[in-house]
């Protein structure tokens, strides 16, 4: 019996390692709940105040419809509104067409990645830096006035890393033998594009496009540097917010209609790219 | 080497192709004629993919006499231009289309009214028994369904030839074998040039009118299937079609197509003399099939004595290792033939079964 024990091998433990007790698997699943209620309460707290009689106050109740009214009779938004949409509208049109332009491209390059890099690091270069470099760039090297244009550039700069990264997502995963058995069918090169490569690429294209355009929309910190005088729609509220006039109510209405505008939005971003484009 | 085709569908005449300093194809031509099944067979790296691909214009050659398809020539035209189509062997399908506008895809390009090109189109899955299918998606089809959906495509526009690459080489072996007979009936019927690559010699068997056999970028010997399994004209085609047993010896004498080989104890062979100039005294090889060998027991005429070395029993067959005064031979024979077990004192064959060639 005592011969047995000799190489003195320890019976494995019936207890797992603290590392996977069961208590983590518990605190991830709560921990996540209590993440996405930090996500979604304010929003859904912003849209009930938004349809409060006193906002202001921070607790919904007695609800009606009348900063709605007061913002649908203010034209004051309208300017900034329209001009937050022409320029995201713009901007996501240019990033869709140039991210497929370089996106093609880019997976035929020898050594993609480090191209790819630089194309992304804009996407970590802090606001404030980029704004002040274009900034600069515009108004003391080019001694340019600034405006709208300058605006839709700054969005565009910022915008275009992500609708490059939506397009690659289509671009890497197409198979070029198709483009070769359309040619051996007998399409030219044109009618091969418009046939077979531009539909199967076509969900990343869109996706890049509505990022674009939500990027642009949102856009705050670049805006500030390069606006000029002209004013934004994320511009014009903010600046209404901190002066505490009485218009604040009606931002609030104003931003739960944008929420609900952006949300769909991007949801078909993403339904468009992983459904989509996973189902082919 | 393959002039004289009666009403050619293909010509090629000295086609040179290079990847950089790569020569993929030296100075190559073949022939196929209407109606003919033509296989070019080759192991990877042989050049018979690149040959494919200069012929439906996806490569242009570095150098060409002649390319012509269907008596135009095509030299110069882009691929999108030839009168020839692909089965490509990743099938190559487009993923957002179904499977009958997979099919009509050539038709619209060649400005076929919609219903026609649809109504064609469904003839030509009905010939691949997939009309049922006409409206599902490429990804709900196994990979023999895009088989041959990809044959439908291919063959819906009545190329004046059919390219297939490797069509079969995803598919398992029992619905290989399948459509391997689909491929010929299918072939016949509509009379249609047909050059199939493959790496297969089964497959080069099976189907073909004639095979061309490649290796480094030049044709090998080109035939009948029969031709090149029974008589191949070189060490390197006897080694590609599968004879075991290749012996080095010394050549004797030579009457016609009889040769005689002797072996260094002075051990005499004689067999059929298939590669032109070989010379009297020379070193030279002779191959026979494992299978054509057999145990014999009497002084038949073509045998020699063998002392069993080794039996392996491979389930439908066994083989059998004997050494002999030619060197080591490899037999087989067949599960459930009486000489399986007994013992080995001589075998033999038949004189037309043992072919002699250049050594090397």
């Amino acid at each position: 019996m005592k011969s047995q024990h000799s190489l003195n091998l320890r019976p494995i433990s019936p207890k797992l390692e603290p590392s996977y007790a069961p208590v983590w698997k518990r605190l991830g699943k709560w921990g996540g709940f209590a993440m996405l209620a930090l996500i979604y309460f304010p929003l859904l707290w912003l849209i009930l105040l938004s349809i409060s009689q006193n906002p202001l106050g921070g607790i919904p109740g007695s609800f009606s419809l009348e900063h709605y009214r007061a913002l649908f009779s203010n034209s004051a938004w309208h300017k900034p509104m329209l001009a937050s949409l022409a320029i995201g509208v713009l901007v996501g049109l240019v990033c869709a067409v140039a991210a497929t332009i370089i996106g093609r491209a880019l997976p035929t390059l020898n050594s993609p990645g480090r191209v790819l890099f630089m194309f992304v690091v804009p996407l970590f270069v802090p606001g404030m830096s980029m704004g002040a470099a274009l900034f600069i760039l515009a108004r003391a090297v080019l001694n340019l006035k600034l405006g709208f244009w300058s605006v839709a550039l700054g969005h565009f700069v910022w915008a275009f890393p992500f609708a490059l990264l939506i397009v690659l997502v289509v671009t890497v995963r197409f198979d070029h033998r198709l483009v070769e058995a359309g040619r051996d069918l007998g399409a030219s090169n044109w009618r091969v594009f418009w046939d077979i490569e531009f539909p199967i690429l076509m969900p990343g294209i869109v996706s890049a496009a509505l990022f674009g355009f939500l990027m642009s929309f949102n856009e705050v910190m670049r805006s500030i540097f390069l606006r000029g005088t002209a004013e934004t729609m994320p511009v014009w509220s903010w600046i209404q917010a901190a002066a505490q006039q009485s218009q604040v109510p009606i931002i609030f209405s104003l931003a739960s209609l944008v929420l609900l505008v952006t949300l769909p939005l991007l949801c078909g971003v993403f339904w468009l790219l992983f459904a989509r484009v996973g189902r082919s | 080497m393959n002039n004289g085709v009666v009403d050619p569908m293909l010509e090629i005449e000295d086609l040179v192709h290079c990847y950089g300093a790569v020569t993929a194809l030296n100075h190559v031509s073949v022939s196929a004629a209407k109606g003919e099944f033509l296989t070019i067979l080759g192991s990877s790296g042989s050049g018979k993919t690149t040959m494919l691909r200069v012929i439906s214009g996806l490569e242009m050659p570095t150098s060409v006499r002649r390319l012509r398809i269907g008596g135009q020539d095509v030299a110069h035209l882009p691929a999108a231009k030839r009168n020839c189509t692909t089965v490509f062997q990743s099938y190559a399908l487009f993923p957002h289309m179904n499977v009958v506008e997979n099919v009509a895809y050539g038709l619209k390009i060649r400005k076929v009214n919609g219903p026609d090109a649809l109504k064609e189109a469904r003839r030509a899955l009905a010939m691949v028994q997939l009309e049922g299918k006409a409206d599902r998606r490429i990804s709900q089809l196994s990979g023999g369904e895009r088989q041959r959906v990809a044959l439908a495509r291919a063959v819906v526009t009545q190329p004046a030839v059919l390219l297939l690459d490797e069509p079969l080489g995803a598919l398992d072996e029992r619905l290989r074998q399948d459509m391997q007979i689909e491929l010929m009936e299918l072939q016949r019927s509509l009379g249609m040039t047909f050059v199939y690559i493959t790496h297969s010699q089964e497959e080069a068997l099976t189907m073909s009118d004639r095979v061309v056999l490649m290796s480094h970028g030049r044709i090998v010997q080109s035939g009948s299937p029969l031709d090149l399994f029974d008589r191949p004209e070189s060490r390197f085609a006897a080694g590609f079609m599968g004879y075991e047993n290749i012996l080095e010896a010394t050549l004797v004498a030579q009457d016609g197509t009889l040769g005689t080989v002797e072996f260094p104890g002075g051990l005499r062979i004689r067999g059929v003399v298939t590669a032109d100039g070989l010379k009297v005294g020379g070193t030279v090889a002779i191959a026979i099939r494992a299978e054509r060998i057999s145990p014999v027991s009497a002084e038949a005429p073509e045998s020699v004595e063998a002392t069993l070395t080794n039996r392996i029993y491979r389930g439908k067959y066994t083989d059998v290792t004997v050494a002999t005064g030619a060197g080591p031979l490899r037999l087989r024979s067949w599960h459930g033939v009486g000489s399986e077990t007994e013992e080995i004192r001589r075998v033999g064959w038949n004189t037309t079964d043992a072919v002699i060639f250049a050594a090397q």
